[in-house]
C-alpha cells in the first residue's frame, strides 16, 4: 500500500524537488531589490522557475500515478543495491574532510585504497595497496609537476 | 580575406611542438574515452575542465576539438568488435558493425566507420569555417529581445527534444536555472539563495556542475552497478586478432555506398549538429534512417549494411563541426560536449559571440585546424597503428579506472579555488545527479539550464527595462517573433505532431 502510494519508489525524487522547490520560492520571496524595475526585479525568474518546475513535477506525479504497468523487478529501488554508492559518499566526504588538513599524499592514499575495495578489485591487499600508491603518485605528479598545481601537504602545519 | 589568413594561422599553431603533442595526447583520451563503454567524450573534456586552469587557452581548446573528435568515433570500436556502443552515438553503427564482425569482417566493419568519421568529420570542421562568419553576422542582427527568444528555443527545443522524458527535461532544466540563480543577481548587487553563507555569494562554479553532473554521478553510477571486475570481459576480447590491411575498405565497398551517402549524411550531422540539444545520436540515427530509405540494397540493413555505418559515422563525426557554431556565435551549445567546451572558454575569459571572430579569432583558429586534423589524420593513423590492439586496451579493471577518474575529479574541482569547498560543491551535485540519472531524469538539461540561465534572465529583464516592461516587444520585434515561431514550429512537430520512429537524443 506504502509502495503503491510512493509509485513504488517514483515519486520519492518528485516529493523531494517539490520541498526544495517551495523553499526555493520561498527564498525567492524574501529577495528585496535594490531598486526598482518594475514587474522583472531579481525575484521575477525565480518566481517563473518555481512555477515552470512545479508544473513540471505536476506532469511527472500524472504520468507516474497514471502509469498502472507493475515495474520490472530489476528497476525496482532497494536499499542494499545503493551501499556501494553510498560507501563511495562516505570515503569522498571523508577525503574531502580532511584533504586540506593531511595533505594530498596521505589522504588520497586511504582514499584510494578504500575505492578499490569498494569497487571490489580483483587483488589481494599488497597489490591493493601498491596501486593506490602508484595512482596517487601518477596524479600528484601530473597536478604537481605537469600541471604547476599547488597541493595540500602536511608540512604545511610544520 | 583576413578570416582565411587566421584560419591558416590556426593550421600553423598546430605545428607548435607543446599544441601538437596536446591535440595528440587528447585524441588518444577521447579514443580511449569513447571507446570504454561507460566514458563519454563529455567525461573527458570536464576532467580536463580544471587541467585548463594551468595550460595555455589555445592548447586547452585544441585538445577539447581532439578529443571531442575522437570520442565520438572511438564508439564505435565496441559497438562493432562487442556489441556494446562506447558512446550513445554509435548505437546504429553497432547494429551493422556486429553482424559483419560475426561474419569475419569486424576489421573492415571498423575500416568503413574510419572512413565514415574521417570524411564527415574533415568536411563538418571545413563547414564550421565557413558557416562561422556567416552566423557571426546573422548573431550581430539579434537584438536583445531577440537574444532572449533564442535562449528560449533552445532552451525549448533540448527539453523536447528527449523524447518520452519531456516532464523531466523540464524539471531538470528547471532545476539548472535554479542552481543558477544562487549568488549575486545579474543586474542588481544583490545576493540571492545564499541562505546566509558567504560561499555562495559569488555563486555556483561552472566546474563543481560538470564534474558532480558527469563524473562524480558516473562514479556513483558505477559503484551501484559493479558487478564485474572489468569494464569489458576479457573473455570477449581474448580471440580478437585482425590485420591492418583489413582495416582499408575496398574501393568497390566504397564506391557501392556512394559519394552521395557520405555527402548527404555530412550535410545532415552538420545542420543537426547545429540545433540545440540534438546531438551525435540524433544525427547517426536520422541519417542511417534517410540512407536505409533509399538504399539499393536495403535487404541488408541489421545483417550488416557497410552503407548503414558509413551513414552513421560519417553523420555523427561531421555533427562536431555543427555544434561549434551555435556555441561559438550564440553561446549556446549544440551538445553536452560543447556545454562543456563552453565552459573551457569562460574559464579562460572568451566570451562567445559574434566579437570572438574580430577579437579573438586567434584564439579559435587552432581549435577548427585541430577538429579538422584530428578526423583527417588522427582517425586513420590511429586506426591503423591501434587498431589491432583496441579492443584489448578497453578491458581494464574498473576499480583502477574508477579511483583515477574519483581522484582527477575531486583534486580538479579543488583547483578551481584552492579550496575543498568547490569539492564539497562537486559531491553535492554528483549526489544529485547520481539520484536524476538512477531514475531516468537527462542531466544534460540540467547543465544546459545553468548554463543558458543567467543569460536568459539577462535578456528578459533588459528587453522589459528597454520598453518599460511592456512584454509585447518580443512579438514586434522581427528577430524575437522569428526565433518564438520556431520555438512554436518545432513544439507542433515535435510533441503535438510527433515523428512516429523513436529518435534519443543524447
Amino acid at each position: 500500500m506504502r509502495s503503491r502510494l510512493l509509485g513504488d519508489g517514483r515519486l520519492v525524487l518528485p516529493a523531494v524537488l517539490f520541498v526544495v522547490t517551495t523553499i526555493y520560492l520561498y527564498q525567492a520571496f524574501q529577495i528585496h531589490p535594490q531598486y526598482d524595475e518594475g514587474i522583472v526585479g531579481p525575484r521575477f525568474l525565480p518566481i517563473v522557475v518555481s512555477i515552470v518546475m512545479y508544473a513540471g513535477l505536476g506532469f511527472l506525479v500524472f504520468d507516474i500515478l497514471r502509469d498502472r504497468s507493475p515495474r520490472p523487478e530489476r528497476a525496482k529501488l532497494e536499499f542494499r543495491n545503493f551501499l556501494p554508492a553510498v560507501a563511495v559518499i562516505l570515503a569522498t566526504l571523508v577525503y574531502i574532510a580532511v584533504f586540506e588538513t593531511i595533505g594530498y599524499v596521505i589522504s588520497t592514499l586511504i582514499y584510494v585504497f578504500a575505492l578499490l575495495f569498494v569497487f571490489k578489485f580483483d587483488q589481494n591487499v599488497l597489490w591493493r595497496v601498491i596501486y593506490s600508491i602508484v595512482i596517487t603518485a601518477v596524479f600528484y605528479i601530473l597536478f604537481h609537476t605537469l600541471f604547476d598545481v599547488r597541493l595540500p601537504t602536511l608540512t604545511e602545519w610544520f | 580575406m583576413e578570416f582565411s589568413l587566421h584560419i591558416l594561422g590556426g593550421f600553423q599553431a598546430l605545428l607548435d611542438p607543446t599544441v601538437l603533442f596536446y591535440m595528440v595526447l587528447g585524441f588518444l583520451i577521447g579514443t580511449f574515452f569513447g571507446a570504454v563503454p561507460g566514458l563519454t567524450a563529455v567525461l573527458a573534456i570536464a576532467l580536463l575542465l580544471p587541467i585548463t586552469y594551468s595550460l595555455d587557452v589555445v592548447t586547452a581548446l585544441v585538445m577539447c576539438a581532439s578529443i571531442f573528435m575522437a570520442g565520438m568515433y572511438a564508439g564505435s570500436i565496441t559497438a562493432t568488435t562487442i556489441n556494446i556502443p562506447g558512446a550513445p552515438s554509435s548505437m546504429m553503427t553497432g547494429v551493422e558493425g556486429f553482424p559483419l564482425m560475426k561474419q569475419g569482417f569486424g576489421a573492415n566493419a571498423l575500416g568503413h566507420a574510419a572512413l565514415g568519421s574521417m570524411i564527415g568529420g574533415s568536411i563538418g570542421a571545413v563547414f564550421l569555417i565557413l558557416f562561422t562568419p556567416i552566423a557571426a553576422k546573422l548573431a550581430l542582427l539579434i537584438q536583445t529581445p531577440g537574444k532572449f527568444s533564442l535562449i528560449l528555443f533552445a532552451l525549448v527545443v533540448i527539453g523536447i527534444s528527449q523524447r518520452g522524458a519531456i516532464a523531466k527535461s523540464v524539471v531538470t532544466t528547471a532545476l539548472g536555472v535554479m542552481i543558477a540563480t544562487i549568488g549575486i543577481d545579474v543586474m542588481q548587487p544583490v545576493a540571492r539563495f545564499t541562505f546566509g553563507t558567504s560561499a555562495l555569494v559569488e555563486g555556483i562554479n561552472l566546474m563543481a556542475v560538470v564534474i558532480g553532473t558527469f563524473a562524480v554521478s558516473e562514479l556513483l553510477i558505477q559503484a551501484r552497478d559493479v558487478v564485474h571486475a572489468r569494464t569489458v570481459d576479457k573473455a570477449q576480447v581474448a580471440n580478437f586478432a585482425i590485420k591492418r590491411r583489413d582495416f582499408i575498405p575496398l574501393m568497390a565497398e566504397v564506391r557501392e555506398i556512394g559519394v552521395w551517402t557520405y555527402l548527404k549524411s555530412t550535410i545532415i550531422g552538420f545542420f543537426i549538429g547545429v540545433l540545440p540539444g540534438a546531438g551525435g545520436s540524433m544525427a547517426a540515427f536520422v541519417a542511417y534512417a534517410d540512407a536505409m530509405r533509399r538504399s539499393k540494397r536495403p535487404e541488408l540493413y541489421g545483417k550488416g549494411s557497410r552503407e548503414g555505418i558509413a551513414a552513421a559515422e560519417t553523420a555523427n563525426n561531421s555533427m562536431c563541426g555543427g555544434a561549434f557554431v551555435p556555441m561559438l556565435m550564440f553561446g549556446i551549445p549544440g551538445d553536452p560536449t560543447t556545454a562543456v567546451v563552453l565552459g573551457v572558454l569562460v574559464i579562460n575569459g572568451l566570451q562567445p559571440g559574434p566579437r570572438l571572430l574580430d577579437n579573438q579569432i586567434d584564439l579559435i583558429a587552432p581549435m577548427f585546424a585541430s577538429l579538422f586534423i584530428s578526423a583527417l589524420i588522427l582517425i586513420p593513423l590511429t586506426l591503423f597503428l591501434l587498431g589491432p590492439y583496441f579492443v584489448k586496451i578497453v578491458s581494464i579493471r574498473k576499480a583502477l579506472l574508477y579511483s583515477s577518474i574519483a581522484v582527477v575529479a575531486l583534486v580538479g574541482s579543488y583547483v578551481a579555488t584552492y579550496s575543498s569547498f568547490q569539492m564539497m560543491l562537486a559531491l553535492v551535485f554528483g549526489i544529485v545527479a547520481f539520484f536524476l540519472r538512477t531514475a531516468n531524469y537527462p542531466t544534460v538539461t540540467l547543465l544546459l539550464g545553468f548554463i543558458l540561465g543567467p543569460d536568459l534572465e539577462q535578456y528578459l529583464r533588459r528587453s522589459l527595462q528597454l520598453n518599460k516592461g511592456d512584454p509585447s516587444t518580443f512579438l514586434t520585434s522581427p528577430d524575437s517573433l522569428f526565433f518564438l515561431a520556431l520555438t512554436a514550429l518545432f513544439f507542433y512537430f515535435m510533441v503535438i505532431r510527433p515523428p512516429k520512429t523513436p529518435v534519443t537524443a543524447t
